[in-house]
């Protein structure tokens, strides 16, 4: 823009603008201002109009050029102060401290939060998830887990059963579910081959609900939740149990878990274990919830006794696996220090606002 | 089961620390789950698995640890009595007891030593001043076979192991009168049983202070037979315990010889006669275990020697054959009877802490996750992200709860529930959810809102079917808390507000249940829900660019008219006439009743919006077609007229 063609005082004005602009504190000041570079009378761009009108004929198209840059410049200048000035004038109203209105706020169950979690650290290594009734057969729920006939858990002061099907009970584990998918994918097909066969492995988790004849106190519930896994392959040792189940431990507690394993019994392993980990809340310094040893007992596993793989139809010559199963009350309660296992079914908004998330 | 720690050391025959004992057991596979120090010594709670019988003395505790340690026990001596010909005729009748040990002694004077007495005192068990009984009683928690003492002057004629006779009773030491069954093992003389075999005495042969002459009982068996018992007489003690296990057999007669020795040194007793019936079981026949069985299971190779050696520590007799190993359990490991077991046993006395770690090979494809589990978990965080809480309840409830909202409860029944309370296989989740919900509205909460997505049971020939639902319920005010949010008091619609944003099925007609206390409750089976989608993304469906266009109507019309039908008939009338192709929405955005309008009317605010793919809409059409459309409502006979 060429301001050599204009009055010294108009080029003196432009330049002033910018600070004059910045200098009205108020949309009064700002008008005022408008008044004097743009308005229709008395102002700079108004003598500008005369002076045009006043041009030599030949000077005209240059000197509109400049002057409509000019009153473009300070129109835009004006537009965007009284934009900020406006803007200020309505934040000035609002109280950013004022107490802001509750999103809505639900929550996950904090023991489906803990099966999902176990969900989600096992989904990597390929476990999907398989899922039984709980009404069940003893067949499934005792004998295809080489649980011994006069077992008392088999008893009705250890197992709920129906009364109009007295052959019927209400599971006390998640392994008949083992039982069922063993059978399964044991079963031969019409070409003669199982779903193992064809598959080559199986592996899967079993979240779910189970029931024994419990009395409800702080620290038992007819009803709780477990979580059990399974894998069978060709060649599985308990190296492969240790190593898949430090891994997840890791996954669901923190990189700096360590477990240790420990030999125990049950009937449907061999051999058979107990998995502890490094105590979630000291990190295995010692502290109330591991009293004192660093290490929390956190599960049961094994390899699938022989005896479990040949009830569902699969040679436990060919074949092995493993087996792991966790408490989910247990661990919530231990990883929470929630005092009372109760707390979990009386569902207070209260407590699941706390121990629940959306994921 | 308690254990001493000097004890221990005795059967040891070196030191043993707590820090040991304590350390090395539950690597062992015997969690220690107590250690006090009592008496200048330790006493430990050592949890004992139920396949062990064999750990359940201290003798068979050292012993493992012996075997850990690499070091062997102290011999137990014992000097065999010299057996003869019966006194007393002693029948066998049942396959349940191979082996009965007996001797005859005749009772001096002494007493119980102080040594025994201090040993009882620190497992629990006083001593009884009776030298038969506190004998029998030091050697069971020493060596772990059960030993019985009868006063010999109270038998009558032959001694009998049999089944009872049904209906047979016997008074046992603990004084309670015992109804027997067939399946009962009982001991007998000529006049009826005189003793639970394996799992207490009876008592009215019983020793006493005035007791002069014993015939002491240590015998072999059957676990089973035992921990039936025990279990119908509901009578657990000390005897059931390890019979019930599997006691070692060949225990039997040097419990017997131990029995008769100590009575000879603490009393004087002279021995009249000891003889034995039956026989020990025939040795079991190796077990092979290969090489290959221990690496796979183990993941690494252990040279046949070193398995041979480790199960030698645990008593085995082994020997190598190439690549096998052929071991024969000690009589008292019955619970190995597969390679398996003896593989196990190579792994466990090593340590698992010695065992590599590996992830498995990928020996199959993952399978994806089933439609019904991602469903139930799309819905929970739905529901969640909605302001609702997921719950938990029992899967019993009581008849009467169960009744408002199922069929008769004959079926779902639990034959023998916690309580009535409990006794039902629910047939609706909402009983459990109000439950909840009340909970919650009596502690103070000014909202309530609860899911549960679980199984409910419904009757069949078979036996209680289950299937899947979600119910919520919800009640109470919400808002009223910030200068932002009026408070408003929760309704059915809220409800049904939900269960389409979850994409009800429209066809599914799911009636919101009023549970009182301005609670309510929305109750769905899962295949009234669609399935998560499988695709990543949807299919597209193009939308126009063009500018929306909104026209509001302020109508008059009966109080009772549902919106439904006031929807249903200007959606009629669009299709009859113009713009139901650009008509995108229709809805009521506020109700009114009251001042201007009339008793038994309402003023609803209908909102029409219109949009077309391919055009700005003129206001003119959008007026043209909405008057057209009231027009042609307000001709029908529902009462709708423009509001003035």
């Amino acid at each position: 823009m060429d301001l050599s063609l204009l009055p010294p005082e108009i080029a003196e004005a432009h330049a002033a603008f910018p600070a004059e602009l910045a200098a009205c504190a108020d949309l009064d000041a700002l008008n005022r201002l408008k008044g004097a570079y743009t308005g229709r009378e008395a102002s700079h761009a108004a003598r500008l109009m005369e002076l045009l009108k006043a041009a030599p004929k030949e000077q005209k198209r240059e000197l509109g050029a400049a002057i409509n840059g000019l009153k473009n410049a300070w129109e835009e200048g004006i537009r965007e102060r009284q934009d900020a000035l406006t803007a200020a004038k309505k934040a000035a109203g609002w109280d950013p401290t004022m107490t802001p209105p509750l999103p809505a706020r639900g929550a996950l169950h904090p023991l489906d939060r803990l099966m999902g979690r176990m969900v989600e650290a096992f989904r990597p290594l390929g476990y999907h998830v398989e899922e039984g009734p709980e009404v069940e057969t003893p067949a499934h729920n005792f004998d295809g887990l080489n649980i011994p006939e006069d077992h008392p858990a088999r008893g009705s002061s250890d197992t709920f059963y129906l009364a109009a099907h007295p052959d019927l009970l209400l599971r006390t584990h998640t392994s008949p579910v083992q039982v069922r998918v063993l059978q399964r994918y044991g079963a031969k097909d019409a070409e003669g081959l199982s779903l193992l066969e064809r598959k080559g492995g199986l592996r899967f988790l079993a979240p779910g609900r189970v029931y024994r004849k419990d009395e409800i106190d702080p620290t038992h519930s007819p009803m709780f939740h477990q979580i059990e896994g399974m894998l069978v392959g060709k060649g599985i040792g308990l190296h492969h149990l240790k190593g898949t189940l430090s891994y997840a431990m890791r996954a669901l507690f923190g990189p700096e878990t360590k477990a240790r394993f420990r030999p125990s019994y049950f009937p449907f392993v061999e051999p058979g274990c107990e998995m502890d980990v490094s105590c979630p809340l000291c990190g295995g310094q010692g502290c109330r919830v591991c009293k004192g040893s660093g290490w929390v007992e956190i599960l049961g596993a094994g390899l699938i006794h022989p005896k479990v793989l040949a009830y569902a139809g699969i040679d436990p010559t060919v074949w092995s696996g493993f087996a792991f199963g966790m408490g989910v009350e247990r661990t919530a309660m231990m990883v929470s220090q929630t005092p009372d296992l109760r707390l979990f079914f009386e569902n207070d908004q209260r407590f699941l606002a706390a121990m629940g998330g959306l994921d | 089961m308690l254990v001493a720690l000097n004890a221990l050391q005795t059967e040891l025959g070196a030191p043993l620390t707590r820090e040991q004992a304590v350390t090395l057991l539950p690597m062992l596979g015997f969690p220690i789950d107590g250690a006090e120090a009592k008496a200048g010594t330790t006493v430990l709670d050592v949890d004992i698995t139920a396949n062990r019988g064999d750990m359940m003395s201290h003798r068979g505790v050292a012993r493992e640890l012996a075997a850990k340690l690499g070091a062997t026990l102290v011999p137990l001596v014992h000097a065999p009595l010299p057996t003869g010909a019966p006194t007393r005729e002693i029948r066998l009748d049942t396959e349940a007891c191979h082996l009965y040990a007996t001797a005859l002694l005749t009772l001096g004077e002494g007493a119980t030593p102080e040594s025994a007495k201090a040993f009882l005192a620190l497992l629990g068990a006083s001593a009884k001043g009776l030298p038969a009984v506190d004998a029998s009683n030091e050697l069971l928690h020493r060596y772990g076979h059960p030993t019985h003492a009868f006063d010999a002057d109270t038998l009558t004629g032959a001694i009998t192991v049999r089944r009872a006779r049904g209906g047979e009773r016997l008074v046992t030491l603990d004084g309670v009168e015992r109804t027997l069954t067939a399946e009962d093992l009982v001991i007998a003389d000529d006049r009826g049983p005189v003793a639970l075999a394996g799992v207490m005495g009876g008592e009215a042969t019983k020793v006493t202070a005035a007791t002069r002459r014993v015939l002491l009982e240590s015998a072999s068996f059957d676990p089973r037979t035992v921990r039936l018992m025990a279990r119908r007489h509901g009578l657990h003690t000390d005897a059931s315990a390890r019979f019930g296990r599997g006691a070692d057999p060949a225990m039997a007669a040097i419990a017997r010889d131990l029995l008769a020795a100590r009575l000879q040194a603490w009393c004087g007793a002279s021995l009249e006669a000891a003889w034995t019936v039956g026989a020990l079981p025939a040795a079991p026949a190796p077990i092979a275990v290969d090489v290959t069985m221990v690496a796979r299971m183990g993941g690494q190779p252990l040279p046949a020697a070193e398995i041979a050696a480790l199960l030698q520590r645990l008593g085995c007799a082994a020997e190598v054959h190439g690549d096998q190993i052929l071991a024969v359990p000690p009589s008292w490991r019955h619970d190995l009877t597969i390679p398996e077991d003896l593989a196990e046993e190579v792994l466990r006395l090593r340590g698992y802490d010695r065992l590599p770690e590996a992830l498995p090979p990928v020996q199959s494809e993952p399978e994806p996750l089933s439609a019904d589990y991602r469903k139930r978990q799309h819905l929970a965080r739905r529901l969640a992200h909605l302001g609702f809480f997921q719950t938990v309840t029992y899967g019993f409830i009581s008849p009467d709860q169960d009744a408002a909202f199922a069929e008769a409860p004959e079926g779902r029944t639990l034959g023998n529930p916690l309580g009535a309370e409990y006794s039902v296989l629910r047939g609706s989740l909402l009983p459990s959810l109000a439950a909840a919900a009340r909970h919650n509205l009596r502690n103070g909460a000014r909202a309530v809102r609860l899911f549960e997505l679980a199984p409910v049971y419904a009757a069949s020939e078979a036996g209680p079917s289950g299937t899947h639902r979600l119910a919520f319920v919800w009640g109470g005010t919400l808002g009223g808390e910030d200068p932002r949010t009026p408070a408003r008091v929760l309704d059915p619609l809220d409800g049904l507000a939900v269960a389409q944003d979850l994409k009800l099925d429209p066809a599914h007609q799911a009636p919101v249940h009023i549970l009182g206390d301005g609670l309510f409750g929305l109750e769905i089976p899962l295949e009234a829900l669609p399935d998560e989608p499988d695709r990543v993304i949807p299919p597209f469906r193009p939308f126009s660019r063009f500018p929306l266009t909104t026209r509001d109507l302020s109508l008059l019309m009966p109080a009772d008219l549902q919106w439904a039908r006031v929807e249903a008939a200007f959606r009629q009338a669009f299709r009859q006439g113009q713009g139901t192709e650009q008509l995108t929405d229709l809805r009521c955005v506020d109700e009114y009743r009251g001042k201007g309008v009339a008793a038994g009317e309402k003023a609803l605010l209908v909102r029409f919006t219109f949009q077309a793919s391919d055009r700005t809409l003129t206001a003119a059409e959008v007026d043209a077609w909405v008057a057209g459309a009231r027009e042609v409502v307000e001709a029908q006979r529902f009462g709708i007229c423009l509001r003035g």
